[in-house]
């Protein structure tokens, strides 16, 4: 592999159940280094793709490589860079934390004092340490969920899988295992990750597929996405004293693209709006306007979600 | 082979922490052996104690208790003591010191002699079956002598010779030592059964060794619901690495409830299995076709609770039909041939077999069928299996 290969590349993945089309021809790719978000409702074919890839279902066509190697069921060189948290708990309730990461960690084919050493890695990196010897079914909600993500990460994979890891989970351990997967995506793993959540996908990922009804309808960075269908930034500026010729000053400049007032608030519609903050307070202080806070406000993948496909992310 | 090995071995330490799988596997099959050997009344033989009031004293009389009654004693049936009168044997038949007295009355064997009607007396006590017994085997050498009378008047009409009482007396005794010319010896299968406390224990063992076989391949279902078996199969090993590891679990559960069972009865309950190797044979064969049985509904069933649920129809069902709850050999004949279609019958043949004596090779037979049936349901039942792990 060189160091542009990507490190997953799906090509026209297909599955049907009856006759039911659940994924219809989904190509996408992943470099090392990149965390790559699926995001769309349920039921749009995330799980089924995400399946296909990590060698769990058979697929009636297509082609699935990673790090370099076919994906299939029987295929264990290939699955040995990859790394699976499931989106429901994947885990042995009646065994304690060490005794979970012991065995999956054996089926990686870690022993030894590699394996001991990378358990308790593991169990520091989850903030299980003082829990390991506690059998799982004592544990909260969101001490199983670090321990499932736990698992998939045991072996260094190459290919980070995570399959909407946050459903039912609550905000600290979200924003904890949101956290720990930015870090992962930095540390130079390839992450691919499932999500319906909107404000995951912007946060985590650095390009994102909207799929919907078995196809990615779209896919490239935020940005891209957003210029995709043309959205344009807001900026919401509120500010105190001669608002008026403030934003008459403001209209007026080429790059704005629409200026409103009211109830002591600007709102202007600018492009690449914050490549023109400078420029807008500067003009804004000229005019008069004394500003007390400034937010710009970019297009979401809602609003791209529903151009593409007609409907809303969580429909 | 690692991998299942790792697979079979966390089940495992799972199934000890089971205590539903520790009493189906181990508890149940010993204790009911043990109630079953202790509340049915023991079978094994039959024994009684004769006493002889020899009034007698003649040829005859002497053939008698030479013959047939001595025959009761060599064979350890009864044990045959003598009285002087037939008041003394009626006191102790009364005291229930002995359970039947045979009187051999004076001139019995002068009146066979001469062609005359002769009686003997059976004074019957509590136990009917002895004095039942004892008029059964009078009731034999009855007949004998009858024969022989026939024979020596036949023999005495041809040369119309007049009968001296010596030469009558000479033919009767030389005609009642004659062997029979056709003696049936019987060595069917129903015929060689072993104790009661080995048949409850075996059948037991065979019974509950379905539910024990069940605790590997059910898991494969348990686990699908899990979502474990999708992160196992995400591992870097195949669907069949899964299967073997989840099989071997079934065959290790199977091997050790049966293996506890046999070494509880023998030690606890005195049972005797027979020759160890062969044993071993049998409790290997018989897991190995209660793991492919188990297998092949598995392979069927959508969930665990569906399996489980069938797992215990199909054992109780083979139970019946193979002899599980009652010898074969008080089986109507139908019954006796249809049990030959499960593997409890053939598990359960075996141990009569041993009881018989010999080694490994008494039970070839019934340990190849047992592995064809392994084979065959097991195979059936891995490719129907191999579904549930890829879907």
């Amino acid at each position: 592999m060189t160091e542009t290969a990507p490190l997953l590349v799906c090509h026209d993945l297909r599955k049907r159940y009856g006759e039911r089309t659940a994924v219809d021809g989904i190509s996408f790719s992943i470099a090392a280094g990149e965390t790559y978000g699926l995001l769309g409702p349920n039921g749009a074919g995330k799980t089924t793709t995400i399946s296909m890839i990590c060698g769990l279902l058979r697929r009636d066509g297509g082609d699935v490589m990673v790090a370099g190697r076919p994906v299939d069921i029987g295929a264990t060189e290939a699955k040995a860079s990859i790394g699976y948290v499931p989106q429901d708990l994947a885990i042995y309730p009646d065994l304690t934390a060490r005794e979970n990461l012991k065995f999956f960690g054996r089926l990686q084919r870690l022993g030894g004092r590699e394996l001991d050493r990378r358990v308790d890695e593991i169990l520091a990196l989850t903030d299980l340490a003082d829990r390991a010897k506690d059998r799982v079914d004592s544990y909260s909600g969101g001490m199983k969920r670090r321990l499932n993500i736990g698992i998939g990460l045991l072996h260094k994979p190459a290919l980070l899988v995570l399959d909407e890891p946050t459903v039912g989970v609550d905000p600290q351990s979200r924003n904890a295992i949101l956290a720990s997967v930015a870090d992962l995506g930095r540390e130079g793993m390839g992450v691919l990750y499932t999500t319906h959540y909107m404000e995951e996908a912007e946060r985590l990922c650095d390009r994102i597929g909207i799929i919907d009804e078995g196809r990615i309808k779209a896919e490239g960075t935020q940005r891209e996405l957003v210029a995709l269908v043309g959205q344009k930034d807001r900026v919401e500026l509120v500010a105190g004293g001669t608002v008026g010729p403030a934003t008459a000053a403001l209209a007026a400049l080429a790059f704005v693209e629409g200026a409103t007032l009211g109830d002591g608030m600007i709102e202007l519609v600018v492009d690449q709006a914050r490549n023109h903050l400078p420029r807008i307070l500067e003009t804004a202080a000229d005019g008069g306007a004394i500003v007390r806070s400034v937010e710009v406000v970019e297009p979401d993948l809602e609003a791209v979600f529903l151009h593409l496909t007609g409907k809303a992310l969580r429909d | 082979m690692r991998a299942s090995l790792v697979i079979a071995a966390k089940d495992l330490r799972q199934k000890i922490g089971d205590r539903s799988a520790l009493f189906l596997a181990i508890l149940a099959p010993l204790g009911l052996a043990f109630l079953f050997s202790t509340m049915i009344p023991n079978q094994d033989g039959f024994h009684t104690d004769y006493v002889v009031v020899d009034l007698d004293g003649g040829p005859i009389a002497q053939g008698l208790l030479a013959g047939p009654l001595q025959g009761l004693a060599d064979a350890k049936v009864a044990t045959i003591t003598t009285a002087d009168t037939e008041g003394a044997a009626r006191a102790q038949v009364d005291a229930g010191d002995v359970d039947a007295a045979i009187v051999i009355p004076a001139g019995f064997s002068a009146a066979i002699q001469a062609g005359e009607a002769a009686r003997l007396l059976v004074i019957g006590g509590d136990s009917t079956l002895s004095a039942e017994i004892a008029r059964s085997v009078l009731n034999g050498f009855g007949s004998d002598v009858t024969a022989v009378q026939v024979g020596v008047r036949a023999a005495l009409a041809a040369t119309a010779a007049t009968p001296e009482p010596s030469l009558i007396a000479r033919l009767a005794g030389d005609a009642l030592a004659i062997s029979a010319p056709i003696v049936v010896s019987a060595d069917a299968t129903a015929d060689r059964q072993a104790s009661s406390k080995t048949y409850y224990g075996a059948s037991m063992a065979v019974l509950f060794v379905f539910f024990a076989a069940q605790f590997g391949v059910v898991g494969l279902l348990a686990e699908r619901r899990n979502g474990t078996l999708a992160r196992m199969l995400a591992s870097p090993i195949g669907p069949s690495t899964i299967l073997f590891g989840k099989v071997l679990v079934s065959l290790v559960m199977a091997v050790v409830s049966m293996s506890v069972v046999v070494i509880a009865t023998t030690i606890l309950l005195g049972a005797s299995w027979g020759d160890p190797l062969a044993v071993a044979g049998l409790v290997l064969a018989t897991a190995i076709a209660a793991t492919g049985i188990a297998t092949l509904v598995v392979g069927f069933a959508r969930t665990e609770e569906q399996a489980g649920g069938a797992i215990a129809i199909v054992a109780l069902t083979l139970a019946v039909l193979g002899g599980s709850f009652f010898p074969l050999s008080q089986a109507p004949e139908g019954l006796a041939a249809l049990s030959l279609l499960t593997p409890h019958a053939w598990f359960i043949r075996g141990v009569n077999d041993l009881a018989g004596g010999g080694g490994i090779g008494t039970v070839a037979g019934s340990i190849l069928v047992l592995l064809a049936v392994g084979a065959v349901t097991g195979g059936v039942g891995l490719a129907r299996a191999r579904r549930v792990v890829t879907p």
